[in-house]
This record gives C-alpha cells, structure tokens and sequence, in this order.
C-alpha cells in the first residue's frame, strides 16, 4: 500500500478535521500546521471553511486558550451531562473567581499582594487553585523571603472559554477620588 | 452553641462593607463610618451567635473602623495651616475601589464560566465537579435573617428545660419543605418559631447551600429572596 502518496491526496480539510476531533487540548494554528504540514494561511483557512460547515449542527469548532477544539453546542447541554454525569458543570467558589480574577489582571503577582487587595487570607484558595491547575508558579519575587509569584494557566483560560489574557472581561477604570 | 460543622465564611470585611454601602445606596466617597460601623458590628455579633467561622480579618477591620471613627472626632486644627488635612477615611475608601474593580471583573469571569460550563469538548475533559456553595453571598442572606429574626418571638416563648432543635432535625425541614414546595420556597416562609428554632434552622439552610443541595435567586438586588432545589440531573 503506497502510503505516503495517499496521505497526499487526502483533503487538507479533512485532515485538519480528524485532527481536532481527537484532541484532548486545543490546538493553535501553529501546532496544526505543524501537525498537517501546511502553512498557518492555509490550516486557517480550511478552519474557516469547517466553522461555516458545521453552523447549525449540535457541534461547534470554537477557538479557546489560544487554540481550537470541537464543543458541543450550549443548547444540548442536558443531554451531553446525561452521558457525563459526573462532569456536571465546573463552578468554581466565589473567593476562587475572585482570587483568579486579580491574579489574572496583575500577573505574575505574589500571594500577598492578593490578600493585601481581598483582605483575606487566601491560602487555602491558592492551594485549591494550584490543585486545579489553574493557576502556576513563576519564578519568584525579588524582595525579603523571595516569595513565589503566579500567573494563570491554559486551563484557567479553557475554564472560562477565553480566547487569550487579551479576551479577559475589561477591568473597570481606577475610580476618580473626591 | 454546640454543632458539628462551623461554616465557613467565604466572603471577607471589605465584602461586608461594599454590602452595607451598597444596600444602604451610601456614597463610597462620603461614607458615615459611625453608621457604618454600628451596621458591621451588628452583622459580626450575628455571624458569632451563628458560630460561623469568621476569619479574623473581620475583627482586624472592625478596630480599624473604630479608629477611624474617633480620628474623625478628633480636631482637624491640629494640622497647621495650608496643609490639608488627611481624610481618615482615604486609606480604606482607596482600598475598598480598588477591591470593587477587581470583584467586579470577577463576577462577569463567572458569567464566562456558566456559558463554557454548557459547552463539552470533543472526547471530554477533566473536567473538575461542583465545588458546591460558596456562591451566593452570605450578607444577603443574613440581612434576610436580620428581618425574621426581628419578627420571631423571644427565648421566653420555648418551654424551659426544652432543648433546641438539632441540625439534623432542622436539615430534614428544609429538605422536606424544599421538596413539598416543588418549586421554590420564599426565605421569611421558610422559617417559623422562637429564635433558636430560627437560627438552626438558617445554618442548617447554609449547610445544604453548602453541599449543593439547593441554590439561592434574588429576583432583583435587594428583591424577594427563593430557595430551589438543585435539580436532579435530568
């Protein structure tokens, strides 16, 4: 069987589409063009072609955490969580909302600087955060006790369906004083 | 008081303060910290006689609140002329603003969060469960409970030598009124009886919202208050 010459004949499409139905992570334009050995023009244009095809169908090709990923459509959430019982939908606290939040916008940021602006203690939301992989460590801050600084992860972003740290909700201007 | 779990408080003083200025619609720039005070007070002794476990954080803030309360009694002629004269209050106002931006931004990451949570990726993920409660605001509900409590009849009404209600007791009540109800439940319709009966009855309440077992709407801020069953998984 010859292969390589049928790899080749194989629509770029449809590679591109196998790829992304078997992926665990979303994957950038760059990985997938690695991946098919095409360029990013063209990886992105056969992904446009596959958004277009797969409008009004219960899967949607969604760009998430920088990459892209099949999802079930909003609309057949209850019968995705009958095969999924157990995955029935990730809500996080509101101290760990809260906490990502402001790490999000001023990251790399120590614990400290965290519980300075929440006025809690918030060990124990960063050892749950740190658990869930949505937050990572990143080097440390060069100050007394060198403590550790963090910065949020993919997995924060894929949490929350953001495209990147650029797609974060705009945070409200410093208020005037007086 | 005696129970098996102490719930935790999930929220911290400045959420409590941003509550009060909130509900009261007090200006942040202009806050009338004796009122205030008096108000986080009430709201602290109430979260002791639940035997809530509050961080000492609150108690931190409640000393701060009093000593900006007397440097606002104090003089301002001391500071000399021309020099103007530091609000005692800057330090906390800059510090609540700062901290309201970022709560906001997080409440609108949890309205991102609710959309994805409809979305499954192909093949699935681990995806981590429910973490339960911790979602509602505690202040709302005990500025509800501040109200029935002002209605509920005193200690002299329960027979002397009769013992409370347990938790146990009172979490089979709530669960047996959340499933007559079908629907949902009103919070004040919820609670009926002396004080203790009262108050058992709302830890037991934020024991179930705790695990998950039922969830909190408001129909607007500061609106009627209903308590629904989480449904079973269709």
């Amino acid at each position: 069987m010859n292969g390589n010459e049928e790899k080749e004949n194989l629509p770029l499409k449809n590679v591109v589409e196998a790829v992304l139905f078997v992926t665990p992570d979303p994957l950038s334009l760059k990985k997938l063009a690695a991946l098919v050995d095409a360029s990013a023009a063209e990886v992105a244009a056969v992904i446009r072609d596959l958004q277009r095809e797969y409008e009004g169908r219960g899967v949607e090709l969604a760009l998430v955490a920088g990459g892209y990923r099949f999802f079930s459509r909003p609309a057949y959430a209850p019968w995705a969580q009958k095969v999924l019982p157990l995955e029935k939908g990730p809500r996080l606290s509101r101290a760990a909302i809260e906490t990502l939040a402001i790490i999000a916008y001023r990251q790399p940021v120590t614990r400290v600087a965290v519980e300075e602006l929440r006025g809690v203690n918030s060990d124990a939301v960063f050892k749950t955060l740190l658990e869930k992989k949505l937050i990572t460590t990143d080097g440390r801050e060069d100050m007394p006790g060198r403590p550790f600084r963090y910065r949020t992860t993919k997995k924060f972003l894929q949490h929350f369906g953001l495209t990147g740290l650029d797609d974060l909700p705009s945070l409200e201007k410093p208020a005037a004083e007086g | 008081m005696d129970y098996r779990v102490r719930l935790p408080v999930y929220e911290g003083p400045l959420d409590l303060l941003l509550f009060l200025i909130q509900k009261d619609e007090i200006d942040i720039f202009d806050i009338p910290i004796s009122r205030i005070t008096e108000q986080y007070v009430a709201y602290l002794e109430l979260m002791q006689e639940l035997d809530l476990a509050v961080a000492g954080e609150f108690f931190v803030m409640a000393a701060t609140l009093m000593e900006i309360k007397s440097a606002m009694l104090l003089p301002r002629a001391e500071v000399s002329a021309g020099e103007e004269a530091e609000d005692p209050r800057a330090a906390l106002v800059a510090q609540l603003l700062e901290y309201r931006r970022y709560k906001g931004a997080a409440g609108e990451l949890s309205e991102r969060e609710s959309e994805q949570a409809l979305k499954y990726p192909a093949g699935g993920d681990g995806r981590f469960g429910a973490e339960g409660g911790g979602r509602e605001s505690l202040f709302i509900l005990l500025d509800a409970l501040r109200g029935v409590l002002a209605r509920a009849p005193e200690a002299r009404d329960v027979v002397p030598g009769r013992r409370g209600p347990t938790l146990e007791e009172q979490l089979a009540y709530v669960r047996r009124r959340l499933k007559s109800a079908g629907g949902r439940v009103r919070f004040d319709e919820l609670f009926e009886g002396a004080r203790i009966v009262v108050v058992v009855t709302f830890l037991a309440l934020l024991e179930l919202l705790r695990v998950g077992e039922c969830r909190v709407r408001q129909d607007r801020t500061f609106g009627e208050i209903w308590i629904y069953p989480t449904l079973a998984l269709v």
